[in-house]
């Protein structure tokens, strides 16, 4: 891979990760009013005001108030919370972001695990009924909210058949299950249909042609030939949604009460605690870019094509 | 223009949805907010057709006054989002350079928030977040998406012989723009507005389950999430909410397939 590519390739994700970073140190002062009192209310009392208004440097003028929140990111604190200033955001995002990479994760493997094998039986009887029902099951996945299924299968499993843990009990790789087929169901569904799509195309192509015709079997054709190709695409967008799922983490955690950086997010809302707010948003959004500059790199290694595009 | 049947059944749903969004609260039972003490959380009746809430709403005439709102919140940010992509993917296309460059990389930046992380973010900031704001905040970063594809097609249309044609006989290029490059782009950008319709439907919902803002208390979302509170008691709450999700956009999936397939097959 040449060195320009992966040159350039950072440098976007630097710019990109900077203007995030501008976005949301941006986010408080684009909402009209004061932030204080959108914070406090109007009627709060004026000294609290003015500590509150110290605290997050908002007395300062916006190039300084810039610098320091730059400071903030540099040194990796993301500054102090307000008006508690004993915790620093980084600390609050560093005990919560484990439990969501962990179901993210988890969330992933559930997307690969069914989309895989839904995908490549489709394309290889197009047509049947095996391709119908499993045309059915990503239109069902991709349709269906997150918000609607997680409720549903906690009913079903948890509440009348038993069969795996409810919200309160969060230990052990069971408790992960639900929540993860919530997460992971709108990606698998997506994956399905890119893997169908992709082995159809590769199967039509001439070096597949070619095995078949040196008489190999079908099963060697798909799995050495046509799958390592048609896959390659699928992987790359696994990998570019996994940002997505760790965004998405945000309402499934809501649905099973699971402790991670969505449920920080929602009380910081809920507190209207402005610096996690912009701690978690700018920490889901760098990790988003990260890992998509990753899944480009690995994907131009893997495929010099790319690169000449 | 023939569609399969996959299509047509999208377009059935999405015809009836609006269809109860423009008619459907002429003929609610009841008033979406009006409560009856006696007939709390009853499941559905003769009375009741989908049954009541927690505090005697109706949910048939909430989730028809919800189909209303749900429907122009997402025709609102989809026209915006559709203008101001087709406006700032057009021009970066066309006049190309430092301003191509610089437009580009703001859609990066936007595109580094993934899913309703920046939607989320900004209703979260605003105290008491209404109708307004959840339009805002979903046209920010919705707009992006249609200025990449518009920007792609008119890479490929400028070039073309009636594009170099208009320009010999002297056109400015916002007539040029305007009258002979925006109408050729157009069918791809139509099947990305479907499928982004049922994006919107989505996010709106999502956001409003997850309480954020202050929107109506018979928008779908909020609906599903009081009924998933109830649903250890009760399940007709959550799940007469949570299919109209669904359906409306298994819906725009269906139909934006068939669009696709028909208006942009290079695009499958």
């Amino acid at each position: 891979m040449s060195a320009g590519y992966i040159r350039r390739r950072i440098f976007g994700s630097l710019i990109a990760i900077f203007g995030v970073s501008v976005l949301v140190f941006l986010l408080v002062h684009l909402i009209p009013g004061d932030p204080i009192d959108n914070l406090l209310g109007e009627a709060a009392d004026p000294v609290d005001k003015l500590q509150m208004r110290v605290c997050m440097d908002l007395d300062q003028s916006l190039l300084i108030q810039f610098g320091r929140f730059i400071k903030h990111v540099f040194d990796g604190t993301l500054g102090v919370t307000c008006p508690d200033q004993s915790r620093t955001v980084a600390s609050l995002i560093a005990h919560a972001l484990p439990s969501t990479i962990e179901l993210s994760v988890a969330a992933m493997i559930v997307a690969l695990v069914l989309a895989l094998p839904l995908g490549v039986i489709a394309a290889l009887k197009p047509g049947s009924w095996l391709d119908a029902a499993s045309t059915v099951v990503s239109l069902a996945g991709i349709s269906m909210p997150a918000m609607w299924l997680g409720p549903l299968l906690l009913s079903i499993f948890y509440v009348q058949l038993q069969w795996f843990p409810g919200p309160a009990d969060q230990t052990g790789l069971s408790a992960l299950v639900l929540p993860a087929i919530m997460l992971g169901t709108h990606l698998m569904a997506m994956l399905a249909r890119m893997t169908r799509s992709s082995l159809l195309e590769v199967l039509s192509e001439d070096y597949v042609r070619t095995a078949r015709a040196k008489g190999l079997s079908n099963t060697a054709v798909v799995v050495k030939h046509a799958l390592r190709n048609a896959l390659v695409p699928v992987i790359t967008v696994a990998g570019i949604q996994f940002g997505s799922l760790l965004a998405g983490a945000v309402v499934t955690e809501k649905v099973f009460a699971r402790a991670g950086i969505g449920t920080l997010l929602l009380e910081a809302i809920a507190q209207r605690d402005y610096r996690i707010v912009q701690g978690c948003t700018l920490v889901i959004a760098v990790s988003y870019v990260s890992v998509n500059l990753l899944v480009d790199l690995a994907y131009g290694l893997a495929d010099p094509r790319i690169r000449v595009q | 223009m023939k569609l399969g049947a996959g299509p047509k059944i999208g377009a059935v749903l999405i015809a009836i949805f609006f269809a109860l969004a423009i008619f459907g609260p002429l003929f609610a039972p009841y008033g979406p907010e009006v409560q009856n003490l006696d007939h709390l959380l009853e499941a559905p009746s003769h009375a009741h057709w989908l049954g009541t809430d927690e505090n005697g709403c109706d949910l048939l005439s909430q989730l028809l006054f919800g189909a209303r709102l749900a429907a122009g919140i997402s025709l609102a940010v989809v026209s915006l989002c559709l203008a101001i992509g087709l406006a700032v993917g057009t021009l970066a296309g066309y006049v190309g350079g430092l301003i191509d460059e610089s437009i580009m990389r703001f859609v990066d930046i936007l595109l580094a928030f993934p899913g309703i992380l920046l939607n989320l973010a900004i209703v979260a900031m605003v105290p008491s977040a209404g109708v307004g704001v959840f339009v805002f905040a979903l046209t920010v970063n919705g707009w992006v998406g249609y200025a990449r594809i518009a920007r792609g097609q008119v890479l490929q249309v400028r070039e073309r012989e009636f594009v170099s044609a208009a320009r010999a006989l002297g056109a400015k290029p916002g007539r040029i723009m305007l009258k002979h490059i925006l109408p050729n782009i157009l069918s791809p950008i139509m099947v990305q507005a479907t499928f982004g319709f049922a994006g919107v439907i989505l996010v709106e919902a999502s956001l409003s389950f997850l309480g954020i803002g202050r929107i109506h208390a018979y928008s779908w979302g909020a609906l599903l999430s009081q009924g998933t509170t109830y649903l250890w008691r009760t399940q007709h709450l959550a799940m007469a909410p949570g299919l109209c999700i669904a359906l409306v956009v298994l819906g725009c999936n269906l139909l934006g397939d068939g669009l696709r397939d028909r208006l942009d097959p290079h695009s499958k």
